[in-house]
């Protein structure tokens, strides 16, 4: 029979703690939110019977995303990410605008759902992409980018499905190609 | 949350700095994306890295490009080097010294003095096929004296050889405005600004006819010897974008300046450097006239004294950075000995390889009062226009030199070095066979010595050149060397002669060695092929005098002639005393040098293989005629 040795004033159980990383990221959208306004020039609006701020600048602080949005504008951030646009970093991205102007192959649909996997594993290892999907502005399209070329609005979303650690839905981020003619 | 900290923006790399941004938002704790390069965050942590590296760079460059040592872009170290005084040559033109006769008996109507401008002798040389134009620079003057026959010679100086420059000839000139202190900027990157020629006229009418009413030479402020008000100076020299500026002084410092109205003509050659080196023929391009009647050109004998020398290009950057402080050390005035090295170099430095000068006090003869030069002459240049650069380098020491002191040339003694390396060599290390790694240990070593020696204080050292040997293949596992110092000199052949040479390093005492420490090369004496040597089998006293005598056989500081089977001559011929590296040959007739060769070669053993230094005009130089090296194949590893 095994002996267990028992210091005292120690328990016997193992404390099992989580530590929770909050995600916060800026905003890049930039918008300032409401606050103090700077060098402010009012107009008296005879309509609305109100002062309307006609010059100065909002210097509030700017918005930040947090949690699961940081976490999605990151993702966006690699998909509409180009190689060689990132300083010192010159692989990082999806590349995906690089293909518009790409000869579309057969392979082509499975080459573009590669790299946005490959991406997405590398630079934001807090999401794993679970589904990668092509639509027309309403309608997901039939397999093989070559019928591309056949829709009538030129254009092409494509939607990557993925999921981020401790939450259990799943997210969805969207990156719209057009073509002008 | 802690309180931020300020943030680190000195470093340099692009990584580090977006470190220190992220060190800087971990302490503030209101974002935690930094570490996600797809954050938003990291976006704008690019921008800021990139930024500040950026000005990093800018302002590390700007620091470099401020001192004279770090320096990178031409204009900068030329601007550094104005600044200490010193202007940077500009290409040289390849020079020649000609001989012009002009037979023109019978032609009548022509006065007995005849006149050449500068420009209007103008002469064609041809060189792999392409033309270069050489033309006079000085004007040149002949008294035919009721001959006919006019011999040319310069108008300042009658008794020297006319010397004629490459380079097609350009002018540029310049209105001078009312503005003070202009600059005048002659667009032309190969003009030769040694040869230029400043003229300044009085007004547009006068400049229209050259040599017309009014104008003045003016001179270059570097061949000033003396500046009063009514000097007339010009500085050309090289600006930011290559070409060249021309100034003058304000009217106070610098003697006289042109006045609004007057016009400022620049004569000057566009010349193509030292391409026109080493031209042999030179003839006529251009007819010659005299008092107006053109002279037909089988009466024109131009007849070369030297072939072209002296051409060069712009002075490299690196040339700069080395000269600068030593020309501003020397304040245009020849008083320490690197004074002279230094003034003779800038003003020669197209014909001088290497120089170097010395006090008499530190000459091994001590000769007080005078300085010693010597120099290594570039390649290709005779006797003639070596003699002539002498010259030069005598008057320029007159003109700088402090009185009473002399200047002395001394031509560079050259010991010869040869190496014996054995090295050990591993086959199976290597897919190279033995004799293909031998030879590249023989060019390792040749490029060792290439770049080591042949220039004035440089010194042999025996360690780098293993080291070199080593590096040659990784199956090179070890090495060592044997080094034998060479002197030559020329016998004077059926005459007893003495004939004494210095090594410039102690040499091995007698008893160091079973073998030979001095012996030559093969010669013939009485119709016997046989070679010096210093006596292996003599009787040398052991015991000072007064002591009871005690002898022992062995190797001697004297000297015998003996065959290649070792049948002696000459009892002793002569001495050599290791302290002092010097070896004394006494009454030896050399009947004939075989091999086709004009010189005896006398080898030593230096005290200290290891290392030989050259000091004063010793130069090293490698003889690998007399080198070998040799694979000992081993196993190990």
């Amino acid at each position: 029979m095994a002996l267990r040795r028992v210091t005292p004033g120690l328990k016997d159980k193992t404390l099992a703690t989580s530590r929770v990383r909050k995600n916060s990221d800026i905003d890049l959208l930039f918008k300032p939110k409401p606050g103090v306004v700077q060098d402010p020039v009012y107009r008296w609006d005879p309509r609305t019977q109100r002062m309307v701020l006609i010059e100065g600048q909002m210097i509030g602080d700017v918005y930040k995303k947090e949690d699961a949005a940081a976490v999605v504008q990151s993702v966006e951030n690699i998909l509409l990410t180009n190689d060689f646009e990132k300083p010192y970093l010159p692989f990082f991205g999806a590349n995906i605008r690089s293909m518009l102007f790409e000869t579309v192959e057969n392979y082509t649909e499975e080459l573009v759902r590669s790299e946005i996997i490959k991406s997405v594993q590398l630079y934001e290892p807090r999401a794993t992409v679970v589904n990668v999907e092509f639509w027309d502005s309403n309608k997901k399209l039939p397999q093989g980018m070559v019928i591309l070329r056949e829709q009538i609005h030129n254009s092409v979303v494509i939607k990557v499905e993925f999921k981020i650690d401790n939450y259990q839905e799943s997210f969805v981020a969207k990156v719209n190609m057009n073509r002008l003619r | 949350m802690t309180t931020p900290t300020t943030i680190k923006s000195s470093e340099l790399d692009f990584q580090n700095l977006k470190e220190t941004l992220k060190t800087f938002l971990k302490q503030s704790g209101e974002f935690h994306d930094y570490d996600f390069e797809g954050a938003g965050l990291s976006n704008i942590l690019d921008v800021l890295a990139h930024n500040t590296h950026l000005m990093a760079l800018i302002a590390n460059f700007s620091l470099n490009e401020s001192y004279l040592v770090t320096a990178q872009l031409r204009p900068s170290v030329v601007s550094l080097a104005e600044s200490l005084g010193y202007i940077p040559d500009s290409k040289k033109s390849a020079e020649a010294t000609v001989n012009l006769t002009i037979n023109a008996v019978g032609v009548p109507g022509l006065a007995e003095v005849a006149v050449l401008q500068p420009g209007e002798l103008v002469l064609r040389g041809s060189k792999d096929d392409i033309d270069y134009t050489f033309t006079n620079r000085d004007a040149l003057i002949a008294n035919a004296q009721g001959t006919g026959v006019y011999t040319f010679t310069p108008f300042d100086a009658p008794d020297e050889p006319i010397k004629v420059y490459e380079g097609v000839e350009r002018d540029q000139n310049f209105i001078v405005g009312t503005e003070e202190d202009t600059v005048y900027v002659v667009p032309d990157p190969s003009i030769d600004i040694e040869t230029a020629i400043i003229k300044v006229f009085a007004d547009q009418g006068s400049s229209v006819v050259d040599g017309g009413s009014a104008f003045n030479i003016y001179t270059n402020l570097l061949d000033a010897t003396t500046i009063d008000e009514a000097s007339r100076l010009y500085v050309l020299r090289e600006a930011p974008n290559g070409y060249y500026e021309l100034t003058f002084g304000n009217g106070n410092s610098l003697g006289q300046a042109p006045t609004a109205g007057n016009v400022v003509n620049v004569n000057y050659l566009r010349n193509r450097g030292k391409e026109a080196n080493n031209i042999r023929s030179l003839t006529l391009k251009q007819p010659i006239s005299i008092s107006e009647t053109e002279i037909s050109p089988d009466n024109i004998a131009v007849t070369m004294l030297s072939t072209t020398a002296g051409g060069g290009d712009k002075e490299t950057i690196e040339s700069i950075r080395k000269n600068a402080p030593f020309q501003y050390a020397a304040q245009n005035r020849m008083v320490t000995s690197l004074d002279y090295s230094s003034l003779i170099l800038k003003k020669f430095s197209t014909f001088i390889e290497d120089i170097k000068s010395w006090g008499g006090e530190d000459d091994p003869r001590p000769d007080y009062g005078k300085v010693f030069t010597s120099i290594v002459w570039k390649e290709g240049l005779d006797n003639s226009t070596i003699t002539e650069v002498r010259k030069g380098i005598i008057a320029l020491a007159d003109d700088f030199s402090i009185v009473s002191f002399d200047l002395k040339f001394t031509d560079p003694a050259t010991t010869y070095i040869s190496t014996q390396t054995f090295f050990q060599f591993n086959p199976s290390m290597t897919g190279i066979n033995s004799s293909t790694i031998r030879s590249n240990v023989e060019r390792n070593i040749a490029k060792y010595f290439e770049e080591n020696t042949g220039k004035f204080d440089q010194v042999f050292r025996r360690s780098n050149m293993l080291t070199v040997v080593d590096a040659t293949d990784p199956s090179v596992l070890s090495s060592r060397s044997n080094t034998v110092i060479q002197r030559r000199f020329l016998p004077l052949l059926n005459y007893e002669y003495n004939y004494e040479q210095t090594f410039p390093t102690a040499l091995q005492v007698p008893d160091a060695s079973a073998e030979a420490t001095i012996y030559s090369s093969l010669f013939t004496y009485k119709n016997q092929i046989c070679f010096i040597r210093n006596k292996l089998l003599d009787r040398v006293r052991l015991t000072e005098q007064g002591q009871a005598t005690q002898f022992r056989v062995g190797p001697s500081r004297a000297l015998e002639v003996v065959t290649q089977s070792g049948r002696v001559l000459i009892e002793n011929v002569g001495e050599y005393f290791p302290e002092q590296g010097r070896v004394v040959i006494s009454g030896l007739r050399v009947q004939n040098v075989p091999g086709g060769k004009n010189y005896i070669k006398l080898f030593a053993v230096p005290a200290n293989q290891s290392v030989v230094v050259s000091e004063l005009n010793n130069i090293i130089k490698f003889d690998p005629e007399e080198s070998f090296t040799k694979a000992i194949v081993v196993e190990t590893r």
